[in-house]
Order: C-alpha cells, then structure tokens, then sequence
C-alpha cells in the first residue's frame, strides 16, 4: 500500500482510508472530502444525478406544499394543476404566442447582432474608433431597456416595432461591447508574427484577429440572446395582444396562478433549448477551439 | 577553426545585416528608461549569432527593432545597405510563447506565409510538406495546435517561419518554455535545419549552454543599459551536436561567457 501511494499529492487519503479499515462508510467519507477540494473533479454520472436530485428536490418541495395545502391552491397551484393549465394554454393557440415571442426576439436580436458585431470589431480593433463610440455605449448600456418602454410607445406606438426596438436596444450595446473585448482579447503576439510572415495592416484583420475571435464571439452572440429573453417578456407585458408574456400577465389577471407557472416553465425551456444548440453550433464550428 | 561562410563573408561586408548606434528609450512612470545604448554590431550573411544576455538587458527589445515589430530611438539597421523599416516577410520571428494559428492545421500553418505571397495552392503545399519533414513531423500535418505538445509546436513555428523563405530568421527564446530534455534535442534540431538550409539566423537566449552549441559568435550584453559587452568568436568545429558540449573546448567557451554573465548579474543586483 505504502509502495502505491509515493509522490501523488491526494495519496494521503488512501492511506489514511486503509489504515483505519473502517470499511465502506469512511470510504464514501473519504470521497465526500475528495470531492470537495477546491477545484477537484467528480464523474459526469455522477455530476448528472447529482443535477437531476436537485430538480426532484424542487418538485418533491413544491407537491409537499401543494398538495399538503399548506399554501393556498390559488397561489400554489399542485403539478397536476399546473399539467392542466399547460393542456388548456396549448389546446388555446399558446403556439401561436411561443411563435410571436420567438419572432420578437429573433427580428431584434438579429438587427442587433448585425449592427453590433462589426461595429464591436472595429471598436475592438482601432482606438480612434473605440475613443469615439466606446463611452456612449458603456453609458446606455446602463440604462435598463424596460425603462425606455414608455418612451418609445411614445414615440414608435404599441405595435411590432415597439417590441422588437426594445430588443434592439437592450442587446446592441451589449454586443458591441462584448464583441469588442472579444476582439482585444487576440494576443498581439498573434498579430506581429503575422506581420512577420507577410501579412499587411490592412489584411491582419481578417487573416488573423478575426478567425481568432469567432469562438468567442460567437459564444457572446449566445450570452446576450439569453438576456434578449429578458427583455421582450418585458416589453409583450406593456401593450402587447400576443405573446408568452401577454399570456402571462393575462393570466395574472384571471388569478390563473397555473398559466403562469406554464408560462415561465416555457421561458426557462426554449432558453435552455436556445443556449444549448449554440453551444453545440459553436463546438461543431470551431472544432480547433481549446 | 573559422568555418568557410564566415570567411567569404568577411571579404563582403556590404552582404549583411548592419546596427548602427541603436538606441532605445522606454517612457516608465519613473521616467525615461534606457533599454538599449549605442549598440554596433554586424551580423554576417549566414552567420548563427546568439544574443546572451541577463534578464532585462534589452536583448529581445534589440531583436524586435531588427523584425521591426518596435521602432530605435535613434540609430539605424541595414540589410544589404537597405535601411529597413517596419516588419516584413524577409525576416521570419518564432517567438517563446506559441503564436501557432489555432484556427489553422499544423500544414496550413505553414502555409500561411506563402498565401499572404499568393503563391499557389499546388506549389504552396509541396514547400509546407518539404518543411514538416524537415522539422520530423509527418504524421501530425492535418493536427490543430491544440492537440501538439510545446516541442511539436515550437517545430511548427520554425517550420512556418522557414517555409516563407526569408533573409534573416530571427529567434526569440524559442525554447525558453521547454522543458530541459526538449530544448537540447530542439537545439540539435535547429543545427541540423541550419545546415541543411543555411540561413543568417539571430537568437536570443539567456542559455549560455544553448548560445555557444549554436552560435558561430555569442554577442554577451551588459545589463540596464543594454550594450555589447563582449563578441565571444566560438570556434567549435561544425557539425556540432550534444557530443560538443562536453568537449574541453566547449567547457573554455563556457567559462568565459558564464563568467560576463555573473558579472552581469551581479552588478544588476548590486544596483538594485
């Protein structure tokens, strides 16, 4: 045993196990402790059913409260409930305001992302350019864009534009941003051996700095289209007569605490559904990528 | 014991690369900080020159004026009585920290100064394939960095500064990130890649071993402001390889480079 456990650092654990031959319990003990090292690492099945428990928690927590009527129904409504309601919002065209929200979403965050990224690439890139636009966006980009929704039903109205403008205006600076620290984060030693090897001032933009910062530009495009999600909730719940957030706040309204439920569980799926494909997208594109 | 292209050199001065009074001032917020002071120096055609030098002795800012990736203060380099200016093709950099193209397969590596040429894809891919089994990594063309290990990408990056055929290779601690049984092999690599195309190469190292193994002159710098402080001629019979490092020859050559160099550092840490 002694012989097995020279020179690796966590070897004192198993010595330690061994010595005391207390059997399986102080094992399970001993990776418990294992497993909590900072940074220290566990199996993916492991990693997964630990996941999945914390998911049966909730719901075991909240049929407990639900169906032990310790809160009331009207507020809480039970899983069953809740089943129902999503049967009923889906027998009632919930599809078509699934389909608006996606489409709200996606005319802004697409505008945005064509307008962003290479204005991003240019602030990240030159610094006259930075110095003149930077400010400007680190200053709106605190400026919460459901505070700007009275302001454009002002000035746009209550229809698609609204809605999609609100999108835009919450995600462009983000992108802009993001996208130029993205930019800057290219090593500059990448840059001058390419100039070693031939490339010009003019060209170093596309031969190197960009290749480069795919990856994470891309991965920017995914962080700022989960909190585009965000925003046309926000704008669907002011003047709006369709969408996932509409039919939230309808069923508000109707005390429908269900709706609500269904309506949010929704969200939280075609977000993750959304981020996950990105994530795929960028492994599969980038496949050189560390 | 000099070897015969130093010889044809000497009698053409005009052929090779010439520093004249470079100077380089960096701004600190203590003020003005000289780098480099006054330094001469002509780098033969085809001459392996090391650079050794202390910590801090402006070593690598002398070689980033040559590829110029930096601007002298004052002074001026030549290459074939041309001032140059700016970076450029004609002299290819392999710097210590991997600057590879991730995005980019060890081959396409290579190729990419030959594309920034336009030369083309047929012609582009035989001189790539020539360079990986010069720098023995066939077997490995269609990898992309990440998956290479530091020596492999080190090779790559010779290979990649070779491919685009340039005047004047310039090295900057190449190896400085290696572990000590890879850099000595990589040394012999590099010998052997000299030999079979010669090239002027200059190298910056603080390896006093790797700087005279190489080198057909160790120009050793004086520390904070970097100057020339001493050419060692070293006179080490060629093809060397990790045979030389034993010989007393070697050992001589050693002694006195190692004995600058502590005096170099003593004095830096006196000063501080």
């Amino acid at each position: 045993m002694a012989e097995k456990t020279t020179a690796v650092p966590a070897a004192a654990l198993t010595t330690k196990s061994a010595k005391r031959e207390t059997g399986n319990k102080s094992m399970f003990g001993d990776k418990i402790t294992a497993a909590f090292q900072p940074k220290g690492k566990i199996k993916q099945n492991t990693a997964m059913i630990l996941g999945i428990v914390a998911f049966l928690l909730i719901l075991i927590l909240w049929s407990g409260l639900s169906y032990g009527k310790m809160v009331d129904p009207l507020f809480l409504p039970t899983p069953t409930a809740t089943l129902q309601a999503s049967l009923q919002l889906f027998g009632s065209g919930f599809w078509t305001d699934i389909g608006m929200t996606v489409f709200r979403v996606m005319t802004g965050f697409v505008i945005a992302a064509v307008v962003a990224i290479p204005l991003g690439v240019l602030i990240g890139t030159y610094a006259p350019i930075s110095a003149f636009f930077e400010p400007v966006f680190s200053f709106v980009r605190y400026m919460p864009a459901s505070a700007f929704i009275p302001l454009f039903i002002f000035w746009i109205g209550i229809g698609e534009s609204e809605k999609v403008a609100i999108i835009i205006l919450g995600s462009l600076p983000q992108l802009v941003l993001m996208t130029a620290t993205n930019i800057r984060n290219v090593h500059s030693s990448l840059i001058e051996v390419s100039y070693t090897l031939g490339t010009n001032r003019k060209n170093v933009l596309w031969k190197v700095i960009l290749p480069k910062a795919m990856p994470d530009i891309t991965d920017t495009l995914r962080i700022v289209l989960g909190w585009a999600w965000t925003y046309v909730i926000v704008a669907e719940m002011v003047g709006a007569s369709s969408g996932i957030g509409f039919k939230i706040l309808q069923a508000q309204r109707t005390v429908d605490v269900g709706k609500i439920f269904v309506g949010i569980l929704i969200l939280g799926l075609i977000g993750l559904m959304i981020d996950n494909l990105l994530l795929f997208l960028n492994k599969k594109l980038y496949p050189w990528n560390e | 014991m000099q070897t015969a292209v130093m010889e044809t050199t000497a009698k053409r001065p005009h052929q090779g690369l010439e520093i004249k009074n470079v100077s380089k001032l960096f701004q600190s917020e203590k003020g003005p900080v000289k780098a480099l002071d006054g330094i001469n120096l002509h780098v033969r055609s085809k001459e392996f020159l090391t650079l050794l030098g202390t910590s801090g002795c402006g070593k690598s800012t002398l070689l980033r004026i040559i590829g110029g990736l930096e601007t002298a203060s004052s002074g001026t380099i030549s290459y074939k009585q041309q001032e140059l200016r700016g970076a450029g093709s004609d002299r290819g950099m392999v710097f210590q920290n991997y600057t590879l193209f991730p995005w980019l397969t060890v081959l396409e590596n290579i190729e990419f100064g030959l594309k920034q040429k336009n030369v083309p894809a047929k012609e582009r891919r035989e001189i790539a394939e020539k360079y990986v089994d010069l720098v023995a990594l066939r077997g490995f063309e269609s990898l992309y960095p990440k998956s290479l290990s530091g020596g492999m990408k080190q090779r790559v990056a010779i290979a990649r500064a070779l491919a685009n055929d340039p005047d004047i290779l310039l090295l900057d601690e190449p190896f400085g990130a290696l572990d000590m049984q890879t850099r000595e092999l990589m040394q012999e690599l590099l010998l052997n890649v000299w030999q079979q195309s010669p090239k002027t190469i200059i190298m910056v190292t603080h390896d006093i071993d790797e700087a005279i193994l190489l080198a057909d002159r160790v120009v050793v710098m004086s520390a904070r402001p970097g100057r020339v402080r001493e050419i060692i001629d070293v006179g080490l019979e060629r093809p060397r390889d990790h045979h030389t490092r034993l010989t007393q020859e070697f050992l001589q050559y050693k002694e006195r480079a190692s004995e600058l160099i502590r005096e170099e550092s003593l004095r830096l840490m006196n000063a501080i």
